[in-house]
């Protein structure tokens, strides 16, 4: 594993400050919602964590992927600045190399940052529902869900940053795709709810019963996204 | 022995070739000095060497392996400096080299060493973007310097250093082989600074290698064909003008 070589090369880039200071508002977002619409939240007659992500998921879900497209152009906008990458592909290290240690970095991070707004989530739920079903193992396993989700975001961000080393190009790509993915529709039935950048919006609550779909699509456009820069690095460096 | 081969080692962009049908041969243990004038195709021949640029026709050999064959052994053992240096301007100097060390998996000591040797130990922490252009191209030699590799390919690596700090340069440079017992392939378009670091030569002209061997030889051949021998720069001149002439009179 070579994930402190990842996490030196961001240093001072402000990535970790932009995740830090992303997730902490990404978690303000449940609890200033709750706070200023208690009796509307806890009068619902429903599962108290399902009421909050009804509520408050659309809009955590947008930051975390908007953090995760920024995230991915900064890590590769370091490789391109400096002509980092051309030195790299004169050491022996493969750029598919690079590109999964970059996977595996970004993922960690966002885990870190879903972590904190699971702990905002079930400190709304403790503190305004006092609920005894909505237990730190119910937490857990939501996390890992959404986490899982997230995933097939993490690699296409990271595709459209490798794509072109003008970072601002990859940011207008990517905020576009985010943009197309709020205007899809969300329901778990619909087909177009599985674009990579449309399934961080989903709930456990809501895909509970397509879950078979989900994990599919998850497995499936992970490995499409894979095969695809692996493809692009090959006719990169075939077109050299 | 030779620890670069090359067979008629050629690189086209379209109907553009930059490196035509090339045969060096690098002696191990020695410094080969790669001139030619600029766009000549040093570049591409060295890019080549590397794996970063794929080449049209031919292949070479480095310490006896064989290109794409053993592409990642090649590299492991081979230290570079490719045009200007490549680094990551947010990390300091002896972070960029940590990043490289880890690659190659070496220890902490290859960083403190090759900062060492380039001078850059005063200098370590300071932001790789505020270093001078001198010191951003110390900080690339470091890079190929690390864990004394057997081989190392220096592209232009004077370029930006004030001429004390040529000095140093071409003083290190020349104590490598010695040192390490590395070949160095460094490449120029100034014949002087070659003719103080190099025991073998190179001339390009166009991709093709117009001339290979000793400095001595060079002046033998110059003298057989005629050419002004006073001054190393007016044979390399006159070799290239000479070259220039052929060609145009083809066309």
């Amino acid at each position: 594993m070579k994930i402190p070589k990842e996490c030196q090369k961001i240093k001072r880039t402000g990535f970790l400050p932009l995740f830090v200071f992303g997730g902490l508002f990404a978690s303000l977002v449940p609890l200033l919602n709750t706070a200023l619409r208690t009796e509307v939240f806890i009068h619902a007659k429903s599962d108290p964590l399902n009421v909050l992500f009804d509520a408050n998921w659309q809009m955590i879900a947008l930051i975390n992927v908007l953090l995760l497209t920024a995230g991915a152009c900064l890590m590769y906008h370091i490789e391109y600045a400096g002509r980092c990458m051309e030195k790299m592909r004169a050491l022996p290290i493969k750029e598919s190399a690079i590109f999964s240690e970059k996977c595996v970095f970004l993922a960690i991070t966002l885990l870190g940052v879903l972590a904190l707004e699971s702990v905002s989530l079930g400190f709304c739920v403790k503190h305004w529902f006092s609920s005894n079903e909505t237990t730190v193992i119910i937490l857990l396993k939501y996390l890992g869900c959404l986490f899982l989700l997230m995933l097939p975001a993490v690699l296409l961000a990271l595709l459209i940053a490798s794509l072109w080393e003008n970072m601002w190009v990859s940011l207008g790509v990517g905020v576009i795709g985010i943009f197309v993915a709020t205007m899809l529709p969300m329901e778990p039935s619909s087909f177009l709810s599985l674009f990579p950048f449309a399934l961080p919006f989903q709930t456990p609550f809501a895909m509970i019963n397509y879950k078979t779909k989900f994990i599919s699509a998850v497995i499936i456009e992970s490995l499409v996204i894979i095969g695809a820069e692996i493809i692009f690095l090959n006719v990169r460096r075939k077109r050299l | 022995m030779n620890m670069i081969e090359t067979k008629n080692l050629t690189k086209s962009y379209g109907d553009f070739t930059a490196v035509d049908k090339l045969n060096l041969h690098i002696p191990k243990g020695s410094i080969y000095g790669f001139l030619g004038p600029n766009g000549a195709g040093k570049s591409t021949t060295m890019k080549m060497f590397l794996g970063l640029i794929k080449p049209s026709k031919g292949s070479f050999t480095i310490d006896g392996k064989q290109y794409p064959q053993d592409k990642i052994a090649i590299l492991q053992n081979t230290g570079s400096l490719i045009e200007a240096p490549a680094f990551y301007g947010n990390l300091t100097g002896k972070e960029n080299l940590e990043i490289i060390s880890k690659i190659l998996g070496l220890s902490q000591s290859a960083v403190a060493e090759a900062l060492e040797i380039t001078g850059l130990t005063p200098y370590k922490n300071r932001l790789a973007k505020n270093y001078s252009l001198g010191m951003k191209q110390r900080l690339g030699l470091a890079g190929a310097l690390l864990g004394q590799p057997p081989l190392l390919i220096l592209d232009e690596p004077t370029n930006g250093l004030d001429p004390v700090g040529i000095h140093e340069i071409r003083n290190l440079i020349r104590s490598l082989p010695q040192k390490f017992a590395c070949t160095v392939l460094i490449s120029s378009h100034l014949l002087s600074e070659i003719e103080l670091t190099a025991d073998t030569i190179g001339i390009i002209n166009h991709g093709c290698l117009l001339f290979e061997g000793t400095t001595d030889e060079l002046k033998h051949t110059a003298l057989a064909q005629g050419y002004p021998t006073d001054h190393l720069e007016d044979i390399f001149l006159a070799l290239i003008e000479n070259d220039n002439e052929e060609r145009s009179r083809i066309r």
